[in-house]
Order: C-alpha cells, then sequence, then structure tokens
C-alpha cells in the first residue's frame, strides 16, 4: 500500500523540491501546483479517513520499514491536512507582495511530508528521522520572516535540537529497554530498569514540541518575525498534534503506568507550571500575535495535564482540546494576519482604528473564536476544557484550581485585547473599511464558524474522538459536572465584571489580575530578558567553553613553551657539563661508575 | 590479476610512483596534475575490484616474509576495504579541489608528491596485519603530515609543523613500545596470531595505554590533541586531508582493528578510555563554541567527532562497532566539505577571522548550500547521512551498558549543533561587511566549488541510500566478531 506513502511523504517532498528550483518565471505556476498539493493531500486524509492499513517499503533510506494507517494516525492526518488547506489559501493572499513567499511554499510542504511521515511511521528510528528533520523546513520558514528573523530561527533550531536530542536518547533507551524498534511492539512497565529515564526523556521531547516551558521562548519571538502562515500552520497545528500524537502514545502504548502514580502527579505538574506561568506573561503581552503565542504555551499546558492524569478521560479530553485549541487558535492569528495587513502591526501602539467599524468581518470572528478560547459555553472550547478540569480534579484539586487560574487569565487576556482592537476609540478619524481580500477572508471564517458550530454540535468531534481513544465513561458523576460549569461560568463573569469595571476607570482592562500579578513580580518577570531559559542556557555554555578555552590555552603553553624551555634548560647544562675540561669527563666517569654500582 | 597482488599495488602505486610527481612536472604540470589523479584513481579501481571478493565474506591476503617475524602481510577484510575506499574517496576529492587552490603556490611538486605518498601509507597501515609494517607506515605519515603543515615557510609554520611532528612522532614510540609488549606476550608481531593468542592482564593492559598514547596523539584526543588545531595554518586542502578525510581516522581505524575484537582492554581501562574520549569531546566542544579562527572551530570540531567514533569502537558491540565504522566514512566526508568550505571562503575573503566575516550567502551562495549540508550531517540532522551513523554509535553503546556515556555524548552532539550554527550564522548570515562590497558572486563551475557540492550530495545522498552502506558495516562488524 506504498500509495499512502507516496500521497502523504514522497509527493509533497518532492514538490517542495521542485518549487525551491523552479525559476521565477513560474511563479503562477508554483501557486498551483502548492495548492494543488495541499488540496490532494486534504482529499486522500478524507478519501482514506479510518481505514486501518499496515505496509513495508523499502524506499525510503533502503531500510526494509513499515508503516501503519490507523484509527489516531489518520485523525490526526486529516485534521492537520485540513488546516494545511486553510493555510495554504490564506498564505498565498497573505504572502504575495513578499519575495521569499514562494520559499515558504516550498518548506510548507517539507514540513507537511514530514509531519505526515511521523504520523504514519511504526518505526521508531524513522519517527526520529522525520521528527528531527521537521527543524530543517522549520528553520526556513522562519528565515523567510522580517528584520533578523534569522536570529529567531538560528533560537528556534538550537532550542528545538536540545529538545530532539532528548527525544533521540530516550526513543534510543526504549529501542533497548522494549527490545524493539518496531513501535507497536514496545510496551514496557515504567518500573523497568531503564524505563523511567527513556519516559522522562521522551515526555520532554514530546513536551518541548507543543512549546512547554523550558523549551517556549522561540515561539513568542517566531510570532513576531515569522510569516502568519508559520504561526498557524507550525505552532498551531503541526507542533500540537506532534505533540499530543506522542504523548497519547506514551502513555497508552508505550510505558505501563500507574494512575496517579508519583509521575504522573510530576508530569501534571510540569503542565501546571507550563500554563501559568505562560498564561500569566500572556497578559503582559503589547502585541497581539505574541500574546497569542504565549495563550498558545499555556493551552499546551492544559493538553499535557489531561494526558498526564493516564486516564482515558484525560486522553479524551486533551484530544478534544487539541482539534478546538487548533481551531480557535488558528482563527485567531488569521484575524492577526488580517489586523497586520490592514494596519501595518499588531502591536498595540499601531492600530490607529476602530477595527469594528473598518473589519467588520475580522471582529465577527474575533469574536466567535474569543469566546472559543475563552471557554464561553455553547463554544468549541467549553466541553474540552470541561473535561480536562474533570481528569484534573480526580487526582487532585490542587491541580484544578490552578486550571481555573490559567483559565481567569486567558479569559482576562482576551477580553482586554477586545477592548484594545475592536472597543476604543480611533486614533485616526477618517474611517474607511479596510477588510481584507477573499483568500483570506474564507479561511478566517471557516475557522470562525467551526468555533461555533462545533461547539454547539461538540458530538461530531466527540463521535470522531471516541472512534479513536474508545467511550469516556466520565470520572465524576453529574452533579460535580455541573459543579464545575457553574464554577467556569462564575470565573468568565468575574473575567467579564473586571474588564468593563476597570476598562470605564482607564484604558486597561486588565484591573485586579494586573495588579494581583504585579504584587508578585510577575512584571519584572516579564521585563527580565535574562528570564528566558534560552539565554540563560547559551550564557552558561558561553562560561563552560571560555573555562575550556583556557584548558585548551594551559595545554598549549605546556607543549609550546613549558616543554621547549625544560629541553633547552637540559640541553644547555649537559652542554656546560661537557666543556673540554678532561678532569670534568673523569668525574663523570666516576660518577657514572658509582650510579652503576648503586643501581646494581 | 589475481587479488592478493592487486592488494599490494593499492599500497605500492602511490608510495612509489608517487615519486615520479616530481620529474612528470619538469615537464608539464598538467601531466603532473594527471598522474597525481590517476594515482588516486588506480588505487580506487583496484579496492572497487577486490570489493565483491571482500563482501562474498572472503579475506584478501597478501605475505611476504621477512626475518624475526616481522612480515609484510597485507589482509584486505570488509572493515579494512570500506575504510580504505572512504579515504581514498575523499582524498581524490581533495585533489580534485586542490587543482585550483594550490596553483597559485610554490612547492606545488613536493604538495602533490607528499599527498600521495601520504595516501599510499594510509593504505598500508589499513591494510597491514602486522604490527612493525602499520609502525612503519604510520611514521610515514608523521613525516608527510609534517611536510604538508609546514607547507607554507615562514617561522612560525615551520614551528607548529614541527611541533605535529614531534608530538605524533613521540606517541609514535609510546606505540612502539605497546607493540613490542603485545610481541612479546603473544609470540608474533601478526595479528592473526595475537587474535588467536588470546592475551590478556596487566601487561597488556599497560601496552595498550602505550598503545594509545600514540593512537590519541595522532587521532587529536585531549589533552595530547593541541597540534591538530595549529595545524590549521597550512593549505585548506591539506588541513581537509589531515584533519578530516586520512591522518586522524589513522587512529581510530587503529584502535577499532586492535582493541575491538582483538586485543580486549580490561573493564577498568575501558571505562578510563570512556571517560578520556567523552571529557575530550566536551573540552573540544567547548572551544570550538569559542574560538574566532573559521579553521580552527573546524579543527575542534573533529577532535570532538573523533570521540564519537572512539566512543564506537570502546563499547564493543556490534551496533556501535558498525555505527564507528560508517563515522569514519560519513565525517570524512562533511568534515572534508567544511574544511573545502573553509578554503574557498578564505580564498574569497582573505581572512580566517570569523568577526571579519558575514553577510558571505549573498556573494557565496553554493558555498553556502554546501556547508550547510555538510554541517548538518557533522550535526546529525537528518535526513543528512551524520545523522545515521551519530545514532548508531550512542545507541549502540547504550545497549553495551553503557547509558551515562552515552548521555554525555548527546549533550556533545547538542554542543556540536551549537558551535556549527554559530559558524554558519558568522559566515554566511547577518550584516555584510563593508570591504565585501566589491565581491563578486561565485561561479558554480569551478573545481573548488564544484568539490565542496559534491561532497554536500555526498552527505545527503549516503543519508538517503543508508540501508545500502549500513548492510557493508554490519557484515564488517559480523566478520570482526567472528575473529
Amino acid at each position: 500500500m506504498n500509495i499512502l506513502l507516496n500521497i502523504f511523504i514522497i509527493i509533497p517532498v518532492l514538490l517542495g523540491i521542485l518549487l525551491y528550483f523552479l525559476p521565477t518565471k513560474y511563479n503562477i505556476t508554483k501557486i498551483v501546483l502548492f495548492l494543488i498539493t495541499v488540496s490532494l493531500n486534504c482529499f486522500f486524509s478524507i478519501y482514506f479517513y479510518g481505514k486501518e492499513i499496515l505496509f513495508n517499503t523499502h524506499v525510503l533510506f533502503r531500510l526494509d520499514l513499515y508503516f501503519r494507517y490507523y484509527d489516531l494516525s489518520s485523525f490526526m492526518i486529516l485534521v492537520l491536512a485540513i488546516i494545511a488547506f486553510l493555510t495554504a489559501i490564506y498564505s498565498v493572499a497573505f504572502m504575495k507582495k513578499d519575495k521569499n513567499t514562494y520559499t515558504f511554499y516550498a518548506f510548507m510542504l517539507l514540513a507537511l511530508s514530514f509531519t505526515n511521515g511521523i504520523l504514519l511511521t511504526d518505526n521508531f528510528i524513522v519517527l526520529l528521522i522525520f521528527w528531527e528533520a521537521l527543524m530543517i523546513p522549520m528553520f526556513a520558514m522562519i528565515a523567510v520572516g522580517k528584520n533578523q528573523a534569522f536570529l529567531t530561527a538560528i533560537k528556534t533550531l538550537i532550542i528545538s535540537s536540545v529538545a530532539d536530542l532528548c527525544l533521540m536518547f530516550g526513543v534510543m533507551l526504549i529501542c533497548v529497554v522494549g527490545g524493539s524498534f518496531v513501535i507497536s511492539q514496545v510496551n514496557i512497565d515504567i518500573s523497568q530498569p531503564g524505563a523511567l529515564f527513556a519516559f522522562i526523556m521522551i515526555f520532554l521531547g514530546a513536551t518541548a514540541k507543543a512549546g512547554a516551558m523550558p523549551f517556549h521562548s522561540w515561539i513568542p519571538d517566531a510570532s513576531v518575525k515569522a510569516p502568519i502562515p508559520f504561526m498557524v500552520f507550525i505552532v498551531t497545528a503541526v507542533e500540537k498534534i506532534l505533540s499530543i500524537y506522542l504523548l497519547i502514545r506514551i502513555v497508552k502504548d508505550f510505558f505501563v503506568i500507574d494512575i496517579g502514580s508519583d509521575i504522573s502527579i510530576y508530569a501534571m505538574s510540569f503542565g501546571v507550571v507550563t500554563l501559568l506561568v505562560a498564561n500569566m506573561l500572556a497578559i503582559y503581552q503589547k502585541d497581539f500575535k505574541k500574546m497569542l503565542s504565549y495563550a498558545s504555551i499555556g493551552q499546551a499546558g492544559y493538553m499535557i495535564v489531561a494526558i498526564s492524569s493516564i486516564t482515558v478521560f484525560g486522553m479524551f479530553a486533551a484530544l478534544f482540546h487539541m482539534i478546538a485549541h487548533i481551531v480557535y487558535k488558528s482563527c485567531l492569528f488569521f484575524v492577526a494576519g488580517n489586523i497586520e495587513q490592514a494596519e501595518g502591526s499588531t502591536e498595540i501602539s499601531s492600530i490607529k482604528n476602530n477595527l469594528r467599524q473598518t473589519m467588520p468581518y475580522t471582529f465577527i470572528s474575533f469574536i466567535l473564536a474569543g469566546s472559543a478560547f475563552a471557554g464561553v459555553p455553547f463554544f468549541f472550547a467549553f466541553f474540552s476544557k470541561e473535561m480536562i478540569y474533570e481528569s484534573a480534579i480526580s487526582v487532585s484539586w490542587i491541580f484544578y484550581i490552578c486550571l481555573a487560574v490559567g483559565s481567569l487569565l486567558s479569559a482576562v487576556a482576551i477580553m482586554n485585547w477586545a477592548v484594545k482592537l475592536f472597543f476604543s476609540k480611533p486614533k485616526d478619524k477618517i474611517i474607511q473599511e479596510k477588510e481584507v481580500s477573499t483568500f483570506m477572508f474564507i479561511p478566517t471564517i471557516i475557522t470562525a464558524l467551526a468555533c461555533l458550530m462545533f461547539g454547539i454540535f461538540h458530538k461530531v468531534p466527540y463521535n470522531l474522538i471516541t472512534g479513536i481513544i474508545g467511550q469516556e465513561t466520565g470520572e465524576h458523576s453529574s452533579i460535580v459536572a455541573v459543579i464545575l460549569i457553574v464554577v467556569s461560568v462564575l470565573v468568565l463573569v468575574l473575567a467579564l465584571v473586571n474588564n468593563l469595571y476597570t476598562c470605564k476607570k482607564s484604558q486597561s482592562g486588565l484591573g485586579f489580575v494586573l495588579v494581583a500579578l504585579n504584587y508578585f513580580k510577575v512584571d519584572k518577570l516579564n521585563e527580565n530578558k535574562s528570564f528566558d531559559p534560552y539565554e540563560i542556557f547559551i550564557k552558561l555554555i558561553r562560561k563552560f567553553s571560555n573555562i575550556m578555552f583556557v584548558i585548551d590555552k594551559a595545554v598549549n603553553y605546556f607543549y609550546d613553551v613549558i616543554v621547549p624551555v625544560s629541553v633547552n634548560f637540559v640541553s644547555a647544562s649537559v652542554k656546560k657539563a661537557h666543556n673540554g675540561n678532561l678532569s670534568i669527563y673523569l668525574l663523570w666517569v666516576v660518577l657514572g661508575i658509582i650510579f652503576i654500582f648503586i643501581i646494581f | 590479476m589475481s587479488y592478493d597482488i592487486l592488494l599490494l599495488l593499492i599500497v605500492l602505486v602511490p608510495v612509489l610512483l608517487s615519486t615520479l610527481l616530481p620529474v612528470i612536472a619538469k615537464f608539464s604540470v598538467a601531466l603532473r596534475n594527471s598522474f597525481a589523479l590517476l594515482l588516486m584513481l588506480i588505487p580506487m579501481f583496484f579496492l572497487c575490484s577486490i570489493l565483491p571478493e571482500v563482501l562474498s565474506g572472503n579475506i584478501v591476503k597478501f605475505v611476504f616474509q621477512f626475518p624475526l617475524g616481522i612480515n609484510f602481510i597485507l589482509q584486505a577484510d570488509i572493515f579494512a576495504t570500506f575504510t580504505a575506499i572512504a579515504s581514498v574517496l575523499v582524498s581524490t576529492i581533495i585533489l580534485i579541489y586542490s587543482f585550483e587552490y594550490i596553483k597559485h603556490y610554490e612547492n606545488q611538486n613536493e604538495y602533490y608528491f607528499i599527498v600521495v605518498l601520504f595516501l599510499g601509507s594510509m593504505m598500508g597501515i589499513i591494510f597491514s596485519a602486522n604490527l612493525i609494517f602499520i609502525y612503519i607506515f604510520w611514521e610515514m605519515t608523521a613525516l608527510a603530515s609534517w611536510r604538508l603543515i609546514g607547507f607554507f615557510r615562514e617561522k612560525e609554520y615551520i614551528r607548529r609543523a614541527n611541533k605535529a611532528f614531534l608530538l605524533t612522532a613521540i606517541g609514535a614510540l609510546f606505540m612502539l613500545t605497546g607493540f613490542l609488549i603485545i610481541a612479546e606476550a603473544s609470540g608474533s608481531f601478526d595479528l592473526d596470531i595475537i587474535a588467536n593468542a588470546g592475551i590478556t592482564g596487566g601487561l597488556v593492559d599497560l601496552a595498550i595505554v602505550f598503545i594509545l598514547i600514540g593512537i590519541f596523539t595522532k587521532s587529536a584526543t585531549f589533552p595530547l590533541h593541541s597540534w591538530l588545531a595549529d595545524a590549521g595554518i597550512a593549505p585548506s586542502p591539506v588541513t581537509a586531508l589531515l584533519h578530516a578525510a586520512v591522518l586522524v581516522k589513522i587512529g581510530v581505524y587503529v584502535y577499532g582493528r586492535l582493541f575491538s575484537f582483538v586485543i580486549i582492554p580490561s573493564d577498568s581501562l575501558r571505562t578510563v578510555i570512556l571517560i578520556v574520549i567523552a571529557v575530550s569531546a566536551f573540552v573540544s566542544g567547548g572551544i570550538a563554541f569559542v574560538e574566532k579562527d573559521i579553521k580552527r572551530v573546524i579543527a575542534f570540531s573533529t577532535i570532538s567527532q573523533i570521540a564519537f567514533i572512539f566512543l564506537g569502537f570502546v563499547s564493543g558491540g556490534k551496533v556501535a562497532f558498525a555505527g564507528a565504522m560508517l563515522f569514519i566514512l560519513i565525517h570524512g566526508i562533511a568534515k572534508a566539505g567544511l574544511f573545502l568550505c573553509a578554503g574557498i571562503i578564505e580564498h574569497k575573503v582573505h581572512t580566517k577571522d570569523l568577526n571579519k566575516m558575514g553577510g558571505l550567502l549573498k556573494y557565496m551562495p553554493f558555498t553556502a548550500i554546501a556547508f550547510a549540508c555538510c554541517a548538518l550531517s557533522v550535526m546529525g540532522i537528518p535526513p543528512f547521512a551524520g545523522f545515521f551513523s551519530k545514532f548508531l554509535v550512542i545507541i549502540g553503546s547504550v545497549m553495551d551498558g553503557n547509558v551515562f556515556t552515552g548521555f554525555a555524548f548527546i549533550i556533545c552532539a547538542g554542543f556540536t549543533v551549537l558551535y556549527l550554527v554559530r559558524l554558519f550564522t558568522k559566515i554566511f548570515l547577518g550584516e555584510e561587511k563593508g570591504e565585501f562590497v566589491s565581491l563578486s558572486k561565485e561561479k558554480l563551475l569551478s573545481p573548488m566549488v564544484l568539490s565542496v557540492i559534491f561532497l554536500a550530495v555526498l552527505s545527503l545522498g549516503f543519508g538517503l541510500f543508508f540501508g545500502d552502506i549500513f548492510a557493508i558495516a554490519n557484515l564488517a562488524a559480523n566478520q570482526m566478531i567472528s575473529i
């Protein structure tokens, strides 16, 4: 069944290479080829959806490799294909004036292929190959951005490679402990020697892909420098899909872990820290795209918490939240792209118009996606967030409180931006409609409507996920579920009251949340660049390297100075002792004889 | 022609006929260059001729008896033939690159003579199955590298060439002492007899330590590495030849040949060796991150990567051995590419100082792409071939129970990414320096640019067809274990 290999992996790669090397006079052809490729990918992901296909091939790397297309991978491939299709349409219009557009298309196809490869393979080495190779298109897609974007691309490359090396080592260990390179054959108890270390390494690699701390800091930078389609396709879709896919595989297939075990608690704590810190930092951002990127990191935290609870319910919730997140966050990034094109920037200081009047459709899209993001009832993410709350509270109520605080922060942040972008007084008095072109409008409105439709008809994604994970049984009685919903609504009301009350008083809609965060010095954390784990890491490496450099100089000094000086000294001394005087020579002879007698 | 004669010719043709090169130059420089290339291609052709026989599991052997047990034995198994092909392949590309690079300098006759002699000596080491002849060829390479490093006649350069020679030659004397102890313990200098003797014990460990000193000086392992970075003053093809393709690989090859399966070091000694190579990898990786000279960065990178090859051979398992063997080929190609790219850059901007470079991507797009491909291979980013060899070496060591060493080398792999990304950024990205404005855009059709592109293509190609070369490495590992 090599047709799957051709459609999902080989054709996108070949087309990507072709697009890169085709001369500029074929630019129209490039656009057509690009759109055809992503459309075909989308079509076949729907066509093959739900089928279970096992096949092996000798084409890739001339190794005998097995691939497995089954429910989970087909679902992920489908979600990826739809987002790729929407992003492709958007990017054709968004990047039409950019001279690096075609490079972006080429590398986007490579990224699509590599991601499909990860989802399809049943071999650990191939998984690693595609996983690590994804760095190359990521690097290139950021580097085509603006204002020395290559520096961000390098940061991304370094952070990703460190995380990928963790994954690589984890995969090595799991292969050695599990005794097989075939993914579907590995199922080891966490208590086996080496298994825990393998789990930690793979867990780090997988969560880093979603942007979990401390591997997150490239995402806010990339949001400013890289093109919007990158943020939608890579950060929102690819990274989350891969991360959740691997995390589900880890807890469901690779390792046998007990619910409520220590490792589960630690992993959940890891997710909680990520979501709290990221959501706190999101509050302070002055750029809409940067806020979205921090929020995206925060949402990864929710998914990590859910999966780390090890329950079927948690996995169900994480997968549900993953699609919800991809839909509403894609829409919000599309909105950011629309605003950027109309206003030139998404920085708060450069928004001159009342966008509610100049960009009405973008405004409606924002409201729909923003409501989903905040977890408003009857919107897409509401249902998944409630499920995540349930999975958290089943382990500990402390986790639940942290998640609720995170949700409050998200709601406050998005409401604040709603006011700033769409309800503040215009700086320019002339109001003229600036709505974006149809190509950009279509993906925005489709994802926006999806936020509402999949919220109302949440049984559609629910049934899809039931087919993959199995029927969730619920963790608690319906009373607990009702209480959780009431609390969620109260959190939203609190955020809204906070916003409305403080907006009347000042331009900031952050209100008491900002005061509270400042009290805990989070503002300092935001301003202080040295908090960036990447900067700390590079600083440490530089210090270490400088020490090594000094050691090397010392070694060189030994060879270049000490050895020659010593040799010269000995040579000069021996020369002095052989000055032609017969009595001196006789003395040497006598001393020599005495020496021999002493030795023997 | 029988296989044993072919094997003899692989060594003798370059060693003996290289002396004709200065004579031919009296008639025509072009003829000399062509003849030098021919002296590379002939061994390659013969190697390819014996390859099917070797791959079928047979060992090709040439024996000539000398008195005192110093027998001239050449022996071609899969491991040796594979390493030889890797060396000749990279050396040939370096030679083609030299045609353009070296043509402006003096002492060209000496250069070509020594380069070909060097390759012949390398073939001698690879195929020799007698410790004394390994030593003789070993010293021949030391002499050749001495002349090559001292290609430019400035006083400081000569001092550095002397340093390289003295360090490696003194190391070789230690190695000879070790060989003598081994011969005393086993009763012969012949590797076959030594292998069958199954010698172990404290004295053998002492001999191994002596031999290791020689190996570590040749393969530039901390703290015996300092000559390698200093040798960066040599012309770029020379540094590529010495640092990447041939010279530094001699040490690791001899380690693999002697100590992986023939003479087994004790567990405690093996632990010490693992610590030494891990320290070497860390120290050199750290230095490469802060060095300002482009060639020194690549040289320290070599020291770091050599440690990975050692890891493969020291681990003692089949997978690690196959990985290390492939590492020799793949790293040789990629690192030669980096050094040759450095040569093109140096020719273009007349400096080796990284702080004086930047934004060269615009003027040297082909070199930049080739450099990036080779760097990605050395970093171990798939689908480039370097990923596979690094993966095999580390997983092999984990399989052999060296989990923490494997983890340490994962961190070293992280260092590799750091310093090579920094290197690429400093050279090709960032702000253009004012003095580069007058630079013309490079042409694709020049031997130098084509050479590096070919090496970049090989770095990718060996990755895409990894299964085939892995099959050969696997056969070699099985053959070595059966010894």
